[in-house]
């Protein structure tokens, strides 16, 4: 991640955590001793899941040579005295002297968390291919150029009245503009009409439309089928996969995929409907310090127990919405 | 002992079971004003396509569309549901400075005023004050009708989730405390 992105990626607490330990069991153990060492750990101080990120021999080089220290097991999982009186029984005390170190208490999900606490002592790390967050310049210029958008709608919602926030959903597949929606919520008298609201209400209908008027030419054509005569029937194979579909839950798709651009970060109540719609991705400009759903007093795109997870990033173009900028 | 809260909610149930005959997650609810039912709604999220147009939406809009009442009527309201409010709701009832929440059964999954999050009373969002909200009114009511959703649900699908035929399971744990 050396690239500079003009905006921020908003990480999960597990990402942006930093280091918090454990104790242990340990002792060093000569290259020759580890054969009868090891097998004594591996009957009676099975794994435990909370160490499953940590790596069982440590092997620390100096100028003469090297050290070997193997992971007995946790601190919480048996008392010193009960320890020694193991070892004892096993006749293993004059290999076997341990001592208690801290290890990582979590497993790493970033690089940076990886070479940071990989030098307590040695732990595994995958790093999930998902997380690359590297855009082409042609992304960049595409994500900067949705957000001044958002702006524009949110200088015409201050025109009219309304709370400058504005907002742009697209689907970056095709990079289709699907809405452009603004807060009304000083128009309709309505406080719940914020823009994002605003904006999966109008995907909603449109998609509603398409599919109303898509099952209506398949309708149309059935009927003419029944006809024995010799119309030319032109189905294109969308429509027979919308109708396939049928049986699914459409609205649970509603955004899947699709991208949101708005200027300010959404509420809680936005940033769960977009839960709910299974939105792509979010870019917003400006923080909402008092209800922000996205970073600021939650984190619902991360949050474990929910059932969908999206990626969130902010600081897009925020010196230009900060003239709008407004907590609500 | 039937409160009249028990006679609120079973009216919700009964817009909870509207939703379940018409293919939707059944939840339902309704906003009393001075001993009045005032507006009322169930789930749609499949007819509109929308998976925001939850049961509490829908009779937020209605009370709001009939000309009849500004936002600020809901400061004097109570609000009957089914389900414990999502996380989406549970802000939106916020922002309309909600008197009262009653509802059937926890919402494990999207609960906003307990389950998943504390939004009725996070004090750190100080833009609107907290308001209570209580749990357990026809609960067990309001669980069997969600679970014969689901597996009614699951006999639809082309290809059950499951190998065995899902069968309704009828007891259920006490609630949490
Ligand atoms: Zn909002
Ligand atoms: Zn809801």
């Amino acid at each position: 991640m050396d690239q500079t992105l003009p905006f921020k990626y908003v990480s999960s607490d597990e990402e942006s955590r930093s280091l918090e330990t454990v104790d242990v069991y340990v002792s060093d153990v000569k290259p020759e001793e580890t054969g009868p060492i090891i097998k004594f750990i591996k009957k009676y101080c099975p794994r435990e899941g909370i160490l499953d990120h940590v790596k069982r021999i440590k092997k620390t080089s100096h100028d003469k040579g090297f050290t070997l220290t193997v992971l007995i097991c946790s601190v919480e999982s048996i008392t010193f005295t009960d320890l020694i009186a193991l070892i004892k029984n096993h006749n293993l005390n004059s290999i076997l002297k341990p001592r208690i170190q801290q290890v990582c208490k979590y497993p790493a999900i970033t690089r940076t968390q990886f070479d940071e606490w990989r030098k307590l002592w040695p732990i595994n790390f995958i790093e999930d291919p998902k997380r690359e967050l590297k855009f082409t310049l042609k992304e960049i210029e595409n994500i900067e150029q949705y957000m001044e958008r958002a702006i524009k709608l949110s200088i015409q919602a201050k025109l009219k009245g309304e709370i400058p926030i504005g907002c742009i959903m697209i689907d970056p597949k095709n990079n289709v503009i699907l809405s452009e929606s603004f807060d009304t919520r000083n128009s309709t008298k309505h406080p719940l009409s914020h823009a994002i609201l605003n904006c999966i209400n109008n995907v909603a209908s449109l998609e509603k439309s398409n599919y109303l008027e898509k099952s209506n030419k398949i309708e149309i054509i059935q009927k003419q089928k029944k006809q024995p005569v010799d119309v030319v029937i032109n189905i294109n194979s969308e429509s027979f996969s919308y109708q396939q579909n049928n049986n699914e839950s459409k609205t649970t798709y509603l955004c899947k995929g699709f991208d949101i651009f708005i200027t300010h970060e959404p509420c809680i109540m936005c940033s769960m409907a977009l839960v709910h719609s299974r939105i792509g991705r979010v870019f917003y400009g400006h923080s909402n310090k008092v209800s922000g759903g996205l970073g600021s007093c939650y984190k619902i795109h991360t949050h474990n127990s929910l059932n969908h997870h999206f990626k969130v990033f902010k600081g897009l173009l925020q010196h230009k919405i900060d003239d709008l900028s407004i907590d609500c | 002992m039937e409160t009249i809260h028990h006679k609120y909610m079973r009216e919700a149930l009964n817009h909870a079971q509207e939703a379940y005959d018409n293919q939707e997650i059944p939840v339902g609810c309704l906003f009393v004003l001075d001993d009045k039912i005032i507006g009322s709604g169930r789930n749609r999220t499949n007819e509109t396509f929308n998976g925001t147009r939850h049961a509490e939406f829908e009779a937020i809009d209605q009370i709001l569309s009939s000309g009849e009442y500004t936002s600020e009527v809901f400061q004097r309201c109570i609000l009957y549901v089914t389900v414990e409010p999502c996380v989406m709701c549970s802000y939106a009832l916020r922002q309309l400075r909600i008197k009262h929440v009653y509802y059937g059964c926890a919402n494990e999954r999207f609960g906003g005023t307990g389950s998943v999050f504390d939004i009725h009373q996070d004090p750190q969002l100080t833009l609107h004050p907290a308001y209570p909200c209580e749990g357990g009114y026809y609960r067990d009511e309001s669980i069997m009708l969600l679970r014969k959703f689901y597996v009614r649900e699951n006999e639809k699908a082309p290809v059950p989730k499951r190998k065995h035929k899902r069968v309704l399971k009828t007891e259920i744990t006490p609630m949490k405390k």
